[in-house]
């Protein structure tokens, strides 16, 4: 699987770069500590000589399940962006590119700065007091952290998704509504009820609640509520819409239904999401990025990623190894 | 999102965008003119209580001569001399005024001399009687009026009629001040005399010892018992539905408002148990009744802030439950307890409704000296000083609510510099 | 009198602390065996056993032998004494002891009582003297019978120290029953004396009729003796003035709140705070003396000039009645009152706001709202029922607020909603009915009660209810 114009930042120290040569069978290997590759635990090639070294199990790396398919032009460029609360800097040199249409998934270990990066694409980070950040954020060509960039109108064009759902204390039309009311986006209620229709619709929720829109929005079931809030977050139609670990706090059936979503979304929408389960990211995602301390170790296609990482830390974290 | 469609969102989105903020603008500014309102109401109030009365900080003292004149002073007796005529009868024959037959005029020249200036004169003769028959300097302060005057709150510009002194009045007392008899120096007497119903001689002295006196009858009552309370509620007690009545309880109590303290204490303390009215002692007791929930409150909070790993370790010692209370928790709680108590007591200061009913509206002369007389308080005496007509006490007043402002920010001072130093952050 | 046997008393209990430690560790050594509890907890209770019964047979004698001595005295005194009515005789009795006492008498006896008064004072200080006594013998006895009784419970096996816990923890339920024992007296005290109240005054009359008048004859033959106890005027009035107040302070209060929370910077809100919990501590009585003194004249003669200015023209009827108006505006109280309730409402708004989650301020910024809008649209809803649990709390401080109004307000009761008129509430009439000339069994001076009954009434439910709103709504968040 060729992927034309993005930049792999890191290069293998064999000098590999891209994915694996064929695009059929895609052969998991293993690298070792000395620049070998051995894998005879895990393909049918013929093994190379001198590789006894006990390898991390590759059985335990989840199978890529994701769709596969183009994936779209740039959306989101971070280039060198660091993030300090305070005097502690949290995030150091981080670049990326996000493409549009597309889910990208960000993994790493707890705390290492994957939700700070995910934050500082919406701005939501000057919401915390002493919080700094350096670098480059380009979106729609423009550096999203200049001063003439106004954050009100940029978080109109990235929505948000939080881990535990939190919908406002109010009617499920009113939750909805909120977004196109404060931006000031429709004039008539009828364009205003079509545009709540419709965000339901979209989030997979209308048949559920359409006969019982003006109850609070508070009375349904968690997955229920994650899905109103992603239908909040679509009503203002976002081009992007950030995801931070949307499903950590629903059981496994509602975390079914929003993948489901998430995939239908990705068709409109450049989908980042963060999350702790890389089974998760496999399922759903079809570029990752793994963080590490404050930094990007590694970022390419998924199926890549987690068949053919490059990089150590990332085949140590993906086989289970540490975090 | 084709892109008429994204100018079109574009558009819109830009277009509400400056009466937002319009309207964040103007959000702000209520909440600044809120907090200037609030910050502003203080400095008024105490900026106020200040110019009103720092004048009375100083007094005016007159000096006469007076010839102690052999023929009107019984050496036997000579409290009983009307002194005040006699130096009244002289100073105009200074002046070289005629008096009329009914002695108006004498009348009206005393009036400008405090009631004070018998007793100094007849105490000289009382320690001196060899000074009968001779001339002798005798400092008296002005009276109340007269100092008024010389402080330029009453003026000749003032209609007559709404002021008590006449024209002739404020003559005489120009001549005084061009004569060097008027002296101005600091109101010692403000300080170190009880209450007067002659404003130049009322001080707070009195109701500032009483109130001593009522705060430490509370502080013994409020204390002891509001700790132990809490101590039970909060370590001893099992949590069920009589503890859960008793917390609820608690908080209406810090709840109720003070006149009904003051109608319980006239109900149950005076008329049920016969105790003094209007004493330290009464007024300690319903003052203690009304800081006790606070006291209760704060307390438990201190207790509930000391983690359970303390309580645990001493339990697993082997200490038993007083043991591990009295000799762990309650320590480690005492900043809390101490900065709640002292916060208490201010507030107790301050009180007055109480007060009034159990009898302190009452003139009340002198220094106490014991819980059960009949004091004042400071409160109490700010609200007869108030309800006075003179309008001398209008200035004494505001320095009694001074002084009593000046107790309260030392004890809240106090309570702050507590909490900052001894209080832990677990 | 009595309280002259207290040191003796604490004397004693020393001695019995050092006296049980001692006792214990010599029968421990005698025995052999170690004993449970540590010298000192034998030694607690010791003192406990020694000190506590005297103590109790003290304060019984304390409170008691008041009455004692007066039915004594009243049994064997002459005729034309017991023939005074009773506030009469009380005082008489109340002279005798003070005579007995070597005192001055408090009122002037005409004869024959003058001279019964000297015999009834010695009998007076005799039946004292015995009841002193008596009582000193009987703490002294208990005393020692409690020295017995623990001398010969002391021995090793003895678990002092539980028994001494035991004893403590008595005592802190005791120092915890005297919490109920306060509302029970209130209600108590209050429930009693109005029911005395409502003999003379029907309660319908007193919770709905219109005038209120609170004058009894002294004499029959009196004029303007008319006692008119209808509290209605009062009720409006109380509640005229709260209106006032709670419009002062509640925008003030809310928005202050709003924006320390919100929008203040730390250095901002380290000054404003403390600024804010100065006003709440000062005096109620420095702000009626500021009513009094400053706001009133200001209003005063603020309306007196637009009034001035309005007379003669097309509003003339409005300028006339504006000269008129007097320092004791409804209007002034009102504020002064609101300007006393502005950091109680900000405080606990402050408390409200910011145990709103930050999940909910978080989804909101997301979706691209204004701190404002966030504020209007997610925060205040949603503090909604917190907010109304504060300002419920405040309208209750409001009513039952007295210096500010006893000193600002009038007297005289007008049944209004004019601001500007002279109104007088429920806390300045118990005020004036209690300390007026006090005899204290006529219907005046009971009114008091009835009306601090009904303060309490309304009060109490006005805290419960905000309190359990503010629960529900701290339930909800946590």
């Amino acid at each position: 699987m060729k992927v034309p114009f993005f930049r792999a930042p890191f290069k293998a120290p064999d000098g590999r770069e891209g994915g694996p040569a064929d695009g059929g069978e895609t052969p998991v290997s293993a690298v070792v500590a000395d620049g070998k590759r051995d894998e005879t635990i895990f393909t049918h090639e013929p093994e190379t000589a001198g590789s006894q070294v006990t390898e991390p199990s590759m059985s335990r790396v989840p199978p890529v399940k994701a769709s596969t398919g183009p994936v779209g032009v740039t959306k989101i460029s971070a280039r060198d962006v660091s993030v300090f609360y305070g005097a502690k800097q949290a995030l150091f040199d981080v670049s990326l590119d996000i493409p549009d249409k597309t889910v990208t998934a960000f993994i790493g270990p707890s705390g290492c700065g994957k939700s700070t990066f995910l934050r500082t694409l919406n701005r939501m980070n000057d919401t915390i007091p002493g919080c700094k950040v350096t670098g480059r954020i380009e979106m729609g060509g423009q550096d999203i952290n200049a001063k003439s960039v106004d954050p009100v109108l940029l978080r109109a064009q990235v929505g948000m998704v939080f881990q535990k759902p939190n919908p406002f204390p109010k009617t499920i039309y009113e939750n909805v509504a909120y977004g196109p009311r404060i931006h000031g986006l429709t004039s008539t209620k009828a364009e205003l009820d079509a545009i709540v229709e419709a965000s339901l619709k979209r989030a997979g929720l209308w048949d559920e609640v359409a006969d019982r829109l003006h109850t609070a929005g508070t009375g349904l079931s968690g997955g229920q509520q994650q899905r109103l809030v992603i239908a909040r977050a679509i009503a203002v139609e976002p081009e992007v819409i950030l995801m931070d670990e949307p499903c950590s706090a629903l059981d496994p059936i509602a975390t079914a239904k929003i993948e489901e979503l998430i995939d239908e979304l990705r068709e409109r929408y450049c989908i980042v999401i963060v999350t702790h389960s890389m089974a998760q990211a496999a399922r759903v995602s079809q570029r990752t990025a793994f963080f590490h301390m404050g930094r990007i170790v590694e970022t390419g296609d998924t199926e890549e990623i987690f068949t053919n990482p490059r990089e150590r830390r990332t085949l140590d974290y993906i086989t289970g190894r540490f975090g | 999102m084709t892109d008429a469609t994204h100018d079109a969102r574009a558009g819109r989105l830009q277009a509400g965008l400056k009466a937002r903020y319009a309207r964040e603008g103007r959000f702000k500014l209520y909440g600044v003119l809120a907090v200037c309102i609030a910050v502003g109401f203080l400095l008024l109030l105490l900026g106020r209580i200040v110019t009103q009365g720092y004048t009375a900080f100083y007094a005016h003292e007159i000096t006469l001569p007076v010839y102690m004149d052999p023929a009107r002073i019984d050496r036997a007796y000579p409290q009983g001399t009307n002194f005040e005529l006699l130096v009244a009868e002289q100073q105009l024959a200074r002046y070289g005024i005629k008096d009329d037959a009914r002695g108006t005029r004498a009348t009206a020249m005393r009036g400008l001399f405090s009631s004070e200036l018998k007793f100094r004169a007849a105490a000289l003769i009382r320690e001196n009687p060899a000074l009968i028959g001779q001339t002798v300097t005798i400092a008296a302060p002005a009276a109340d009026e007269s100092d008024l005057f010389y402080k330029g709150e009453i003026s000749i510009e003032t209609p007559a009629d709404q002021r008590r002194l006449s024209d002739e009045q404020i003559g005489w007392l120009n001549r005084l001040k061009a004569d060097g008899a008027v002296r101005t120096h600091f109101n010692g007497a403000l300080f170190t005399n009880g209450d007067s119903t002659e404003p130049e001689l009322a001080g707070v002295l009195g109701a500032v010892i009483g109130s001593a006196l009522m705060l430490l009858v509370t502080a013994c009552i409020a204390i002891p018992i509001g700790v132990g309370a809490a101590v039970y509620l909060e370590e001893f007690s099992a949590r069920n539905r009589l503890t859960d009545l008793i917390e609820v309880n608690i908080n209406n109590l810090a709840a109720v408002p003070s006149i009904v303290y003051g109608l319980l204490g006239v109900a149950v303390f005076i008329n049920w148990a016969h105790l003094p009215r209007s004493s330290p002692l009464v007024g300690g007791l319903v003052l203690g009744l009304m800081a006790l929930p606070t006291i209760i409150i704060a307390t438990r909070s201190s207790l509930k802030a000391v983690p359970p790993s303390i309580r645990e370790a001493a339990l697993a010692m082997g200490a038993s439950r007083t043991q591990t209370v009295f000799q762990h928790v309650l320590p480690l709680a005492m900043p809390g307890v101490m900065t709640g108590t002292i916060i208490s007591m201010a507030h107790a200061l301050g009180e007055t409704a109480p007060l009034l009913l159990i009898g302190m509206v009452s003139f009340v002369p002198g220094i106490p000296h014991a819980l059960n007389e009949p004091t004042g308080a400071l409160p109490s005496l700010v609200y007869i000083w108030e309800n006075a007509s003179e309008r001398a006490f209008h200035e004494r007043t505001a320095a009694a609510i001074m002084v009593l402002l000046a107790f309260m920010i030392v004890m809240n001072a106090a309570a702050i510099v507590l909490r900052r130093r001894f209080e832990r952050r677990w | 009198m009595i309280w002259i046997f207290l040191p003796i008393l604490i004397l004693l209990s020393a001695l019995a602390f050092v006296a049980g430690g001692r006792l214990s560790t010599r029968r421990a050594q005698a025995s052999g065996l170690k004993a449970h509890s540590r010298p000192v907890q034998h030694g607690l209770y010791a003192m406990i056993w020694v000190g506590v019964p005297a103590l109790v047979i003290l304060l019984l004698a304390g409170i008691f032998s008041g009455p004692v001595a007066y039915h004594a005295l009243a049994a064997g005194a002459p005729a034309e004494v017991n023939a005074l009515e009773t506030f009469k005789r009380e005082a008489f009795f109340d002279d005798a002891r003070r005579v007995g006492q070597g005192q001055q008498p408090q009122q002037i006896w005409l004869a024959p009582l003058s001279e019964q008064l000297v015999v009834e004072g010695h009998r007076s200080a005799q039946v004292r003297q015995t009841l002193t006594t008596g009582a000193a013998i009987a703490a002294l006895v208990a005393a020692v019978m409690g020295g017995l009784f623990v001398a010969l419970q002391i021995k090793p096996a003895l678990r002092a120290r539980n028994r001494v816990e035991g004893w403590i923890g008595g005592l802190l339920f005791a120092c915890s029953a005297v919490a109920i024992l306060t509302t029970v007296g209130i209600v108590f005290s209050l429930v009693f004396d109005s029911l005395r109240f409502f003999q003379s005054v029907p309660v319908t009359e007193f919770l709905f009729g219109l005038k209120w008048s609170p004058q009894i004859a002294i004499r029959a033959d009196q004029v303007g003796s008319s006692g008119a106890f209808g509290a209605v005027p009062l009720f409006a009035g109380t509640f005229l003035i709260m209106i006032i107040a709670m419009c002062v302070a509640a925008p003030v209060g809310l928005f202050s709140a709003i924006y320390l929370s919100e929008y203040a910077s730390r250095t901002s809100r380290a000054v404003v705070k403390p600024v804010l919990e100065i006003l709440a501590g000062v005096p109620t009585v420095v702000y009626g003396f500021f009513a009094a003194l400053t706001v009133g004249p200001a209003f005063r003669v603020f309306f007196n000039t637009i009034g001035s200015w309005l007379v003669g023209g097309p509003l003339d009827g409005v300028g006339q009645y504006l000269m008129l108006v007097q320092n004791q505006m409804a209007l002034v109280a009102g504020a002064v009152m609101g300007i006393m309730l502005i950091p109680f409402v900000s405080s606990l708004s402050d408390d409200i706001i910011n145990s709103v989650p930050q999940s909910l301020r978080d989804g909101s910024y997301a979706m691209g709202a204004t701190k404002s809008e966030t504020v209007k649209r997610v925060l205040l809803p949603a503090a909604l029922p917190g907010i109304s649990g504060a300002l419920l709390l405040a309208m209750s401080r409001a009513i039952g607020e007295t210096m500010i109004v006893t000193m600002a307000a009038g007297l005289a009761a007008k049944l209004t909603l004019n601001p500007l008129d002279t109104v007088t509430t429920v806390t300045v009439q118990i005020v004036t009915l209690l300390t007026g000339d006090q005899e204290f069994d006529s219907p005046k001076t009971l009114a008091a009660f009835g009306l601090g009954l009904t303060l309490f009434l309304v009060t109490l439910v006005l805290n419960i209810v905000a309190q359990k709103i503010v629960q529900t709504y701290r339930e909800q968040y946590d």
